[in-house]
């Protein structure tokens, strides 16, 4: 097998230029570009059309498998600016452990989005529940062989017949102090 | 979470909350669709990690109970993400719904320049030329250096090449562009016959400090660019320092090195001239030092495509004709042995005979002959199969099957090449838009489809729980404790009014007997039927979703084989392609074979031409 070297380069290049085509050979401009681009539009519906679908889909599967009497959803999310996450480990009165490797991608667009990210959902009982959460993390620019941050909390929240949401913190607790976690609860107003 | 879990999870946690000692969450209000809402956070997460299927299906999911979501993000979030899952029109609409409400012009501006990108690239040009032009109105100076980079490249692929050397030199901002840019602008020059000035510019680029791979190419790119242009312009002395400077090593090297012995062959010249462009950039009167400047036209040449970076043919050449010769063999000699399917390669296969014949060394030049013809025959037979591999579509599938689950959609990058060999034949028509972007649509129609597969498979199982009772009944009582939890009551305080009743007896004193009453009979009527169409729960909601289902697959599978085939296609072409030019230079090779076959050796044939290599 010949080798491939170069090819990342000659790719990168050739998005960036326009290639020295002669005039009035415009690599779009034909019959085959307008099939091409006919066959973009009729995608694009039919990708409009899956989307709606998987939306439904996806309402009516909670609905079936964790209905909001019994549905606990679990985010996290992370405050310390250039912490990116390793992993986390949620669970809920000892039981159901979710555990989450991440990706650097993961765990960069976790930190640069500043949203959160669904870890786990459970169904659970009326009542009160502990949630135990775990994480390991570093700074982006950390040394390799430096010692990584690690938090784990107990936390009790009640369930009520309504949908419980739960976003778990990676934040510090005050100036100079390691990155810790705590949990808050999102309750929808009325 | 099965019934019994929650049973035993109930029974344990009494004990476990009395020895835990744990803390409370704090409570925070959020009103759905708004900047709290957790769903719209977490479509943010999901938009940066380029998963757009899952963000776009949540931020959907929202509307669900939040009609019009009232985040400010929220329309940015969907058109951001309908864009890089490809689908434009639908970004289309919502960008412009916000574009003049929108407090933050800048990102608006931004969408629209990602908007025509996206439409450049997918091959809608007359779609980016409007929305660049619109964009023009009102560009804010940050985004004017891309806007000019994007509506430069938009009007060269419609073959506007003054349109777009007026975009690129208009505003005489040429030190604030890219080099990519520059080179573009050197490009649209020479295309629209302003050759002084596109050559002026290519060699500026062709100078340009490299700090990376990129640049390193680009450098390359131009300097190889500028030889060829000189060298179809039969200017050899202006050609080869150019050529000379392109790395040995690297995607330009073959193509140089091909020019190089060329370059060799060809009269020197007339002397290069320079011709700065009016752009505004710094250094526009430095001297055209680095081109040779012997400009003695010794004989005419021909070059048969006008095209750069496609063949050149001399048919006169340099003055001292076997010195000449000597000094091209060297680099047509390295070039033999390179890539076997560059056309570059294969022409110096017949270059070398070629030259060999013309200085004499005539056996010398049939062995060479031969050898072409031997591996120009393995060259068909490798394109003839690469043809047959690519209507199994293994490449493409092998390519897609990488990043199985990517999202990513539009923002999808192809990192490596499958190993399958039919690719490597194939690797410039990967890396452009027409084949990137139709790749794209085929990775999203294929991760839609599985989609829907694993849809199919876990609506079949809910409505089989449904029907046989495999799912554990709600009790009726949780229903009712969820219906009225939080409700307030609607009536006010009873108010009660005491009257004095002379007629009423004491209480115990009462003994008459009770008249008989007429029995109560509530009058009962049994109420119609709710129709079908009343109720619409999750079990009817199901049996909707499965008709739907069952109407979209089959299009879906439809549009994924079409995609597949116009891939196939665009392939195919650039195969036939191929194998058209390895043709040419078949009939080529055999026919100067069959003129050495005849040639009788004379007493003046000079000796074997001594080869290094």
């Amino acid at each position: 097998m010949l080798s491939f070297r170069g090819h990342k380069t000659l790719r990168l290049t050739l998005a960036a230029l326009v290639l020295g085509l002669a005039p009035g050979t415009a690599a779009w401009a034909d019959t085959e570009t307008d099939a091409a681009l006919q066959l973009d539009q009729n995608i694009q519906v039919l990708k409009d059309e899956a989307l709606q679908f998987s939306r439904d889909a996806q309402l009516a599967d909670e609905d079936f498998n964790y209905p909001p009497y019994s549905r606990v959803d679990v985010y996290v999310s992370v405050e310390t600016a250039a912490l990116l996450m390793h992993t986390i480990s949620i669970s809920i009165d000892d039981a159901n452990t979710v555990h989450y490797d991440y990706s650097e991608t993961d765990a960069k667009a976790l930190l640069k989005s500043k949203g959160l990210q669904r870890i786990g959902r459970f169904n659970v009982i009326k009542g009160s529940h502990k949630l135990h959460a775990e994480y390991v993390g570093n700074y982006a620019d950390a040394k390799p062989g430096e010692t990584a941050f690690a938090d784990r909390i107990d936390v009790v929240f009640d369930k009520s017949q309504t949908p419980v949401t739960l976003e778990l913190i990676v934040g510090k607790a005050n100036r100079g102090g390691k990155p810790i976690l705590r949990l808050k609860e999102w309750r929808a107003s009325k | 979470m099965s019934g019994p879990n929650l049973r035993r999870l109930a029974a344990g946690l009494t004990l476990a909350l009395a020895c835990s000692g744990t803390a409370h969450a704090a409570v925070a209000t959020y009103t759905p669709g708004d900047q709290n809402d957790p769903r719209v956070r977490a479509a943010r997460f999901l938009g940066e990690d380029k998963r757009h299927l899952s963000a776009l299906t949540e931020l959907l999911k929202i509307q669900e109970d939040a009609p019009t979501p009232s985040a400010a993000q929220y329309p940015w979030l969907l058109a951001d993400n309908y864009l890089s899952f490809g689908l434009r029109e639908r970004a289309d609409v919502i960008y412009q719904g916000m574009g003049s409400s929108t407090a933050d012009p800048l990102q608006f501006d931004r969408a629209q320049l990602k908007l025509a990108q996206f439409e450049y690239t997918r091959g809608y040009l007359p779609e980016a030329r409007a929305t660049l032009l619109k964009l023009r109105e009102n560009l804010p100076k940050e985004l004017l250096v891309e806007w000019q980079d994007l509506s430069a490249r938009v009007l060269m692929a419609m073959g506007k090449d003054a349109d777009a050397i007026d975009v690129l030199t208009a505003p005489k901002n040429g030190s604030d562009q890219t080099e990519y840019t520059r080179y573009n602008l050197a490009i649209a020059l020479l295309r629209d016959g302003r050759t002084e000035q596109g050559r002026t510019l290519l060699e500026k680029v062709g100078k340009l400090d490299p700090t990376d791979r990129d640049s390193l190419a680009l450098m390359d790119r131009a300097n190889m660019t500028l030889g060829w242009n000189f060298l179809q312009s039969q200017q050899g002395a202006a050609a080869k320092p150019l050529l000379r400077k392109v790395r040995v090593e690297g995607p330009y090297s073959n193509r140089a090195l091909l020019g190089l012995g060329w370059a060799e062959l060809t009269i020197d010249g007339e002397r290069a001239r320079r011709d700065n462009v009016d752009d505004g950039s710094t250094g526009a009167k430095s001297p055209f030092a680095s081109f040779s400047t012997l400009g003695v036209l010794l004989r005419r040449g021909l070059v048969d495509d006008p095209a750069p970076l496609r063949s050149f043919r001399r048919i006169a050449g340099s003055s001292d004709k076997e010195e000449a010769l000597k000094a091209a063999l060297p680099a047509w000699l390295i070039l033999i042995d390179r890539d076997p399917q560059d056309p570059a390669v294969q022409e110096a296969w017949l270059a070398v005979p070629y030259s060999l014949d013309q200085i004499g060394a005539h056996e010398q030049a049939r062995t060479f002959y031969e050898q072409a013809v031997e591996r120009l025959e393995i060259a068909r037979k490798r394109t003839d199969l690469a043809v047959e591999a690519l209507k199994t579509n293994r490449m493409v599938e092998t390519i897609v099957k990488r990043d199985l689950d990517a999202e990513s959609g539009w923002n999808w990058e192809l990192k490596d090449l499958p190993d399958a060999p039919e690719t490597y034949y194939l690797q410039t028509l990967l890396a452009e838009h027409r084949f990137a972007e139709a790749l794209k649509n085929y990775r999203d129609v294929r991760l839609l489809a599985r989609n829907l597969d694993a849809w199919d498979r876990r609506l079949a199982d809910m409505e089989k729980a449904y029907n046989t009772a495999e799912r554990a009944s709600v009790d009726p009582r949780v229903l009712f404790a969820r219906a009225s939890e939080g409700r307030e009551l609607a009536s006010g305080p009873i108010a009660i009014t005491l009257a004095l009743d002379a007629h009423l007896a004491e209480p115990g004193r009462y003994g008459a007997p009770l008249a008989p009453a007429a029995p109560v009979r509530p009058q009962l009527r049994l109420a119609p039927l709710p129709s079908s169409g009343d109720f619409f729960g999750t079990f009817e909601r199901i049996g909707d979703l499965r008709k739907r289902l069952a109407n979209l697959r089959p299009n879906l599978a439809k549009a994924g084989d079409q995609q597949g085939r116009y891939l196939q296609q665009l392939g195919t072409k650039e195969l036939k392609a191929q194998k058209d030019q390895i043709e040419k230079y078949l009939v080529e090779a055999r026919f100067a074979l069959a003129r050495l076959y005849d040639r009788q050796p004379t007493a003046n044939d000079p000796d074997e031409y001594e080869i290094k290599k």
